[in-house]
């Protein structure tokens, strides 16, 4: 993480921090951009290719929380994964108004060892959050082709016709094996 | 669907899968139109859509992840500072949180619908449709600047719509018809100066006016009958049938 203190070391939660924010606090932006933008930078290159892209994209992103902050509710997920969400779909609809989508894919096929050899090693596990090796632990779970399509699907920001091209099966394949792979994912976590 | 007592939404395989599908942002077309509605309506579909989005977001939490930039940060405030200065609103119509996003729609198109007066059912589902194609935070980037033309029959015919710094695009409601040997033409007539051609509309498909159309918000658009091939004149020759202003939401 950043030198930055986060929630889990005892910073503000963040759901104070949005509330703060929503009253015009400065301070609380900076807090969260510090305890977030790192990561959020990471996810939308993850899907645009592009870091400077990917900056954008944070930086639009965190426009519309500084605007957002009130409406926030915690029925749309944990504060953390709002600000992901709000960030994955600016880049999403970014790389789709992009030519580079294409090119982007090409060079980052999909497959379910590419997935697998991303993971993260077990020293990087222990210093991921217990959230994440739980849904880590369920993916493995999962069929590999089901757990490499997820999570293609969420760090590429793949729609299904993308996720057919790339892995050369029918739509409805695609479409089925996700399905199949959320609701086994949706028991495991349970 | 969600069990209140434990607080975790229940086992639904078609729910948990929509949901899924649609924190995931792979839904298109009906379905996530019919998804996104439903989290505006249904709060036990939202509690399951914000269940998987917190679960989902653990794949974006990364190890080792680097310092964020300084000059972002500045950027960001730089933007802020620039909104707040030029009294810009919230980008209410084009941010991303879904359920106010649909709340937004609807109630722009209850607007629309009380201007109209007694607009028929079917025009009504054709444009609530029209209103909800862009409402999810996932693909979605909603209308900013529209218009809502009637057609000969004095229903809702056609909407222009533009996103952002995109060319308005007009399209149909339904499949609006002209009468025999009639064409409908779109016109732009700003202030003080004569209606000015956007062109013809084609039938039962959408038609993208030129990008200028943008700079004039306020101004009104019109459609007016006119033989095959448009006004020989360039100026309108046949009878108005509708008239709305080109406007924001």
């Amino acid at each position: 993480m950043t030198a930055h203190e986060t929630e889990a070391e005892g910073g503000a939660p963040d759901e104070e921090l949005l509330a703060k924010l929503a009253g015009g606090n400065r301070a609380a932006l900076r807090d969260l951009y510090h305890r977030h933008a790192g990561r959020l930078i990471r996810l939308a290159s993850g899907i645009v290719g592009d870091r400077t892209m990917a900056e954008d994209c944070v930086h639009d992103a965190f426009v519309i929380v500084c605007e957002r902050a009130g409406s926030f509710e915690p029925s749309m997920g944990a504060p953390r994964a709002w600000l992901s969400t709000i960030v994955r779909n600016r880049a999403i609809d970014a790389i789709r108004k992009s030519s580079r989508r294409r090119a982007i894919l090409k060079a980052n096929p999909v497959s379910a060892e590419d997935e697998i050899d991303n993971a993260p090693s077990p020293e990087e596990r222990a210093s991921l959050s217990q959230d994440r090796t739980r849904l880590d632990a369920c993916l493995e779970e999962l069929r590999a082709d089901q757990s490499a399509l997820i999570v293609a699907v969420y760090s590429k920001g793949l729609s299904h016709r993308e996720a057919a091209r790339l892995t050369g099966e029918p739509v409805g394949t695609i479409k089925s094996r996700i399905r199949r792979g959320l609701i086994a994912l949706r028991e495991c976590l349970s | 669907m969600t069990d209140r007592t434990t607080g975790r939404p229940s086992d639904n395989a078609h729910d948990v899968a929509l949901a899924g599908e649609y924190a995931l942002g792979l839904l298109e077309g009906s379905r996530q139109r019919q998804a996104a509605l439903r989290l505006a309506t249904d709060p036990e579909f939202a509690d399951l859509v914000g269940w998987w989005r917190t679960q989902l977001d653990g794949l974006a939490r990364t190890p080792a992840v680097e310092a964020a930039p300084e000059d972002l940060l500045l950027r960001i405030d730089a933007t802020l500072d620039a909104r707040a200065d030029a009294g810009t609103p919230a980008e209410a119509s084009r941010l991303t949180s879904d359920r106010g996003h649909v709340a937004a729609a609807l109630a722009w198109w209850r607007r629309l619908a009380a201007g109209f007066g007694l607009v028929a059912a079917g025009a009504v589902a054709a444009l609530l449709v029209i209103l909800l194609r862009p409402v999810a935070d996932d693909q979605a980037t909603a209308i900013d600047r529209f218009a809502l033309l009637s057609g000969a029959d004095g229903q809702p015919a056609f909407l222009v719509e533009a996103v952002a710094d995109s060319a308005p695009v007009v399209r149909p409601i339904g499949r609006p018809v002209a009468p025999e040997d009639a064409v409908f033409e779109i016109w732009l007539i700003e202030p003080e100066q004569a209606p000015r051609s956007l062109g013809v509309l084609p039938v039962g498909a959408a038609y993208s006016l030129p990008e200028e159309v943008n700079e004039s918000v306020g101004s009104t658009l019109a459609i007016s009958l006119e033989p095959p091939g448009g006004s020989p004149t360039g100026a309108p020759t046949g009878p108005v049938v509708s008239t709305a202003v080109f406007t924001q939401p």
